[in-house]
């Protein structure tokens, strides 16, 4: 491998010198390259999901069916998998080294460690990708058509649940990784408060290896035993259940990166400083705290879970509204505070005064705005009652398009905009098509997910090739049904345009030989200052603890009246599509 | 490249927060001014998230008659 | 010389797209029936108003960039 001066060339080279001392590229040219090959990896997914999506929104509305109905599975998992866990996971692994190095202001303990596991994590990739790919040729004996919520009775190749095991223990290392940086640095500040980045990483992964084990049991002990012939069936509902251990706290996965950008990166592109950092940590930890006794309320409707334990993720989920509403005020409060120190006035005059040609600072605040309108429909989803008048139905896509696809995956291109000139040292390629690609995402985005919400309150189901039955007539609240279907389609194709337009920007940018300027890697400090908050909020053995304990009592009784029920391995089930008898017969 | 140092040489006097993604350099120095915790008074966050809980409370009650109004009672289980 | 800028105008028009997406729901909401691309279709010519006004405006003091 090389650095970025080795092949670009001596502009760039020559211009590393006029880079501040204490910029992120001088201080740490080899953290620098970790952060560029995670990314590297996440913008491909990135790409090919986004070309996975475009497919599913031009077939399901029936405008253009250029794949088989019979292949749709394996898009829509492929799109699942590689957006919602490779792209995020990636580009969040990259975030983190950068943010957890910046703040600590010290390298990872060791070089090899980290790239090992960013080779697990690549390799686990790898196997799950191949074994999604293999399923469009029929040729192969290999498909992994299970969806991204890979439960029973739904079944893969064995690749596929192994390459997910290894991507998971290749995130279990990464945080590893981060804890030592940060234990290395206690040694030497024994008194000091957590610098807040490296707090946020560390909550983030705490919580991340509490919410694994769900998932680790799931496809460890039933999955892969069973996709290799060797264990029978396990029961359905316990796999669901062990999968939404993991599928919640996922969320926040995704989100507590989105979240570092927007309470230290945006008040700094703002103009303005962070408002409050005993704030921040206080959300970040009811984040630590809350996400995961919650997983339950994506099982309202499953039979085999008492109305009970339902009725205790819905209080849970509830609680999770306030770190989000806190978020909310934090992070306008600090935007605000820039305006202000740029001139703003008034009550809403003071909009006028931020960086809005800032895609970096545009595409973050559009994401927060989405983000607020996914909060209404994620109350909706919450609610056990109305739940059941969107459960599955296309509702649902259309609020995670607006919490993951775009409050997650805005942010982080937004942030890309921010922090890619800041690992490579060159300058951002066009910085008027960084800001359009940003805005073509939020109006493809309001097209697609409207249509979506409103498809979805229609009763038009998700995850379906062909919803168009003649049967039914789906009764639309306002417009047809058939312009519903050409606002999803032409959302849908805005979106892919806005995604590849990114992708040429970044990619130019990487290849760009003009110099980055102003790469000064500070952080302005907060308003009211980590002195101002109880040093327990850096407790973290405290609040793991407090974690688990809240996870067992949610989940113990659930878990165990689950396996009283129909035990672990139900007589009767079968394996949907069963891959492996015809191995085990060529075997034999 | 020569323009580009040039401009590079004109923002390193500024280098850091004055300075878009791309280094263009846009905000204007003089209308600067530093606001301390005590000075700065978030009316504009107050007004933004009082919208905000106004939309959602009409959202709520549009809810209110599309669950009831537009449907016959949910029954599960 | 244009009001807006292209960034400006770029981010006006983001804004109006819910807006006039959302239109016709509310007005359900009240009783009045009115179709989604009527309302796209208002929402493209207040776009375009919007432009018109920020080409033939007078701003208020030349200075304001
Ligand atoms: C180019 C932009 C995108 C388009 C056009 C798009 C389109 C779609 C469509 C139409 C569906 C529903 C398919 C169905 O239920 O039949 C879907 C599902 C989904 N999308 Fe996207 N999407 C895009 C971006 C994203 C992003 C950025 C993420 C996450 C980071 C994401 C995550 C998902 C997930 C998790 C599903 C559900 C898969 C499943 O049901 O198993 N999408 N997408
Ligand atoms: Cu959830």
């Amino acid at each position: 491998m090389s650095t970025p001066g080795e092949t670009a060339g001596e502009t760039v080279e020559s211009a590393r010198e006029m880079l501040p001392d204490n910029s992120f590229l001088i201080q740490y040219p080899h953290v620098s390259r970790v952060v560029r090959s995670l990314f590297l990896t996440a913008f491909v997914a990135f790409g090919i999901g986004a070309f996975m999506g475009v497919l599913q929104a031009l077939h399901r509305t029936g405008i253009a069916r250029i794949v088989e109905s019979a292949d749709y599975y394996t898009f829509l998992t492929l799109h699942g998998v590689l957006l919602a866990i490779v792209f995020t996971i990636f580009f969040l692994a990259g975030v983190f080294t950068w943010a957890n190095t910046r703040s600590l202001d010290r390298p990872p303990v060791s070089k090899r460690f980290t790239w090992f596991w960013v080779v697990t994590m690549s390799a686990g990739t790898a196997m799950a990708g191949i074994a999604m790919l293999a399923g469009l040729l029929p040729s192969i004996d290999i498909s992994a058509d299970v969806l991204f919520t890979f439960y029973a009775p739904l079944q893969a190749h064995p690749i596929f649940y192994i390459g997910l095991a290894v991507f998971v223990i290749g995130t279990w290392l990464a945080g590893i990784d981060w804890f030592r940086q940060f234990l290395a640095w206690r040694r030497e500040h024994p008194d000091e408060r957590i610098p807040l980045q490296s707090f946020m990483v560390l909550t983030t992964m705490i919580m991340w290896f509490i919410a694994t084990l769900g998932v680790a049991v799931e496809v460890v002990v039933f999955l892969i035993p069973w996709s290799l012939g060797i264990m029978p069936a396990p029961n359905p509902l316990l796999t669901r259940t062990l999968f939404w251990f993991f599928g919640h706290p996922i969320v926040y996965f995704w989100l507590m990166p989105a979240y570092l950008l927007w309470y230290t990166v945006l008040p700094k592109i703002a103009g303005g400083r962070l408002f409050s950092d005993p704030l921040a940590r206080v959300v970040f930890v009811l984040f630590l705290l809350l996400s995961t006794p919650v997983g339950i309320h994506h099982q309202y409707l499953d039979p085999g879970i008492a109305e009970g334990f339902k009725f205790i993720a819905m209080t849970n989920t509830m609680f999770l509204l306030l770190p989000s509403l806190l978020t909310a005020f934090t992070v306008v409060a600090s935007i605000e505070h820039g305006a202000r120190q740029r001139g703003g006035t008034g009550y809403f005059g003071w909009l006028k005064a931020l960086p809005w040609r800032d895609p970096a600072f545009t595409g973050m605040a559009l994401a927060g705005l989405m983000f607020a309108a996914g909060g209404f429909s994620g109350m909706v989803n919450a609610g056990m009652n109305i739940n059941y008048l969107v459960h599955n139905t296309l509702w649902v896509p259309g609020h995670f398009h607006l919490t993951v696809g775009t409050a997650v995956a805005l942010s982080f291109m937004a942030g890309a905009y921010w922090l890619v000139p800041r690992i490579t040292g060159r300058k951002l390629y066009s910085r008027p098509i960084g800001l359009f690609q940003v805005v073509l995402w939020f109006v493809g985005m309001v097209f697609m997910s409207a249509a979506m919400h409103r498809g979805g309150l229609a009763g038009i189901p998700r995850r379906t090739a062909e919803p168009q039955y003649p049967q039914v007539a789906f009764e639309t609240v306002a417009g047809s049904v058939g312009s519903l279907r050409l606002q999803l389609a032409f959302g849908g194709v805005l979106l892919f345009v806005s995604a590849l337009l990114f992708l040429m920007n970044v990619g130019l940018t990487a290849m760009n030989n003009k110099p980055a300027r102003g790469l000064d890697s500070a952080l302005p400090p907060a308003l009211s200052g980590p002195e101002q908050s109880p040093t327990v909020l850096d407790n973290l053995k405290l609040w793991a603890l407090i974690a688990v304990v809240l996870v067992i009592l949610a989940y113990s009784l659930p878990l165990y009246s689950i396996v009283q029920g129909a035990g672990l391995y139900p007589a009767g089930q079968e394996a949907s599509p069963a891959v492996i008898a015809p191995l085990l017969e060529v075997i034999a | 490249m020569t323009a580009t140092e040039a401009e590079a040489e004109a923002d390193s006097a500024v280098v850091g927060d004055d300075v878009y993604t791309d280094g263009t350099l846009v905000r204007d120095p003089d209308i600067e001014e530093s606001l301390s915790q005590d000075e700065y008074d978030p009316k504009g966050t107050l007004a933004l998230l009082l919208v905000y809980f106004l939309i959602l409370a009409l959202m709520w009650t549009y809810m209110y008659f599309v669950e009831f109004l537009g449907n016959g009672a949910t029954v599960v289980g | 010389m244009s009001r807006l800028s292209p960034a400006s105008l770029l981010i006006v028009g983001a804004f109006m797209v819910p807006l006039f997406i959302e239109l016709p729901v509310v007005l359900s909401f009240v009783g009045v029936n009115l179709p989604m691309e009527v309302s796209l279709g208002m929402g493209v010519v207040a776009f375009a108003m919007v432009l018109v006004w920020s080409e033939v405006s007078e701003k208020p003091e030349a200075a304001d960039a």
